[in-house]
């Protein structure tokens, strides 16, 4: 009898606490202080001024749900990406409310590819592989940025520039590997004369062509052919590149890894680019089959020399944790602090900010 | 058994559930359901009537949060379209999918 008062007690007390934590969730904490440290002066920021952690997360974008603003600007991340909505109202409502109080704005982005594309439900476009000519593939590309300027993003991850799509056949542009070099270099340009950054994908390429039927790792070899579109897309100016989770060999050697963690394919992509380098989203299985659930994977993706890592089935206790593991990495040598300091000058850069 | 043994059976079943609410994954109703169907998870593309299977689940996980909303399909029980207009692209999936990809973390908007 007294046994089980004392169980009795015990249990209490523990479900007392759980109860508590489960309020407060304590196990998830998210280490993160309101960045008022960070100085910015006009158009001018002292880098500085900014924490290793706040640097770390200005490399971090993650999914744009609006009950984590708060947590997301806290922890100062770089951007958010969006998904489709009902009306343009509600984008517009979605971005001003990010945006809002932010010390250092938001890249807001979203995939408007042509047949992927989230403002279907009142906007349409051609897919790019139903566009004919370079100037289609401008005018495609300038009255896309002009809707996206128009709804608050800044950023599209587009265009697809994979030589090849025979998963949804309508994601890249068609034609030979020139037609489909000149329509990317000619898209890049019509979206950015609207004040968005493009950002060409999936380099190194033959990600939209690469079966996995057995769910395993994806190899590709890629061509010339497959870097053209990357290299003229680059010349008309694009502000980014998205790199992939293939594993490359040919014309860009991944050194047996997922390109987005090979040091070798992002200093390859790097030699002739110098605007952001992006990873795809990391949560994909080209990644996670190779790493498992280590936190290696995110110490590789920064180590490699990405500036901005993109992680849309994120939560800022996610972010957080990430954001605590690449800071070690950086603490033991594992990743340079003046590489995170690169990356964080280019992004405040394509934001419009100056750096000292 | 006691009224305080039973009471301790209780206590026990809370503790478990709130150390799994607080430690686990935050959808855990998607996780049970996720290991209790013992389906394949389905995702299908189609456009134009045209339909490719995407293989790749984390694939087809991005795709469909990227959609407007999933529905439920009337004519084939247990299966959901998701798209984010009534005529462009469509991904058909089944359940076991949705479960699949909420269970890593990816935000399905089903109706």
């Amino acid at each position: 009898m007294i046994d089980q008062m004392r169980l009795t007690m015990l249990l209490s007390v523990l479900v007392a606490g759980l109860l508590i934590a489960n309020i407060y969730g304590e196990f998830y904490k998210v280490n993160a202080k309101a960045p008022e440290n960070i100085l910015v002066i006009g158009h001018t920021i002292d880098i500085h001024s900014m924490t290793l952690r706040q640097k770390i997360a200005q490399m971090i974008m993650a999914y744009g749900n609006p009950d984590d603003k708060a947590l997301y600007q806290q922890m100062d991340i770089g951007g958010i990406f969006l998904t489709a909505m009902e009306t343009p109202d509600a984008f517009n409502k979605t971005t001003e409310l990010m945006q809002r109080n932010s010390k250092i704005p938001f890249f807001i982005a979203a995939d408007v590819e042509g047949c992927i594309n989230p403002f279907e439900n009142f906007a349409k476009f051609p897919s790019l592989a139903d566009i004919k000519t370079s100037e289609d593939a401008f005018a495609v590309g300038k009255s896309q940025g002009k809707l996206m300027h128009e709804l608050g993003l800044n950023m599209n991850f587009a265009p697809v520039v994979d030589t090849r799509d025979t998963i949804w056949n309508c994601r890249s542009f068609s034609g030979t590997p020139d037609d489909i070099a000149d329509k990317a270099a000619q898209y890049v340009t019509g979206l950015q004369s609207e004040g968005i950054i493009a950002t060409p994908k999936h380099y190194p390429g033959k990600t939209l062509s690469v079966r996995d039927p057995h769910r395993l790792l994806t190899y590709a070899v890629i061509d010339d052919s497959d870097i053209e579109p990357f290299a003229k897309s680059e010349m008309a100016g694009a502000g980014a590149v998205m790199i992939s989770h293939v594993i490359g060999s040919g014309a860009v050697d991944t050194e047996g890894k997922p390109a987005v963690t090979s040091k070798k394919a992002v200093a390859t992509l790097k030699k002739d680019f110098n605007g952001l380098v992006v990873t795809d989203d990391i949560n994909m299985l080209g990644l996670m089959r190779y790493y498992g659930r280590s936190d290696g994977r995110y110490i590789d993706l920064f180590a490699a020399g990405n500036d901005i890592v993109l992680d849309v089935a994120s939560s800022p206790d996610k972010i957080s944790h990430i954001i605590d593991v690449v800071e070690g990495a950086v603490h033991t040598g594992k990743i340079s602090e003046s590489q995170i300091d690169n990356s964080v000058k280019k992004i405040l850069n394509a934001k419009g900010f100056k750096t000292i | 058994m006691g009224k305080l043994a039973i009471l301790n059976i209780a206590l026990f079943i809370a503790v478990i559930a709130l150390f799994i609410n607080l430690a686990g994954p935050k959808d855990i109703t998607a996780k049970v359901v996720f290991s209790l169907d013992q389906s394949e998870p389905k995702c299908i593309f189609e456009l134009q009537d045209k339909q490719t299977i995407i293989d790749d689940m984390s694939v087809c996980c991005f795709e469909l949060q990227k959609q407007l909303a999933c529905t439920h399909d009337n004519t084939i029980n247990g299966d959901f379209i998701c798209s984010t207009s009534s005529y462009g692209a469509q991904y058909k999936v089944n359940a076991k999918a949705i479960n699949y990809c909420t269970t890593q973390g990816y935000r399905i908007k089903t109706k």
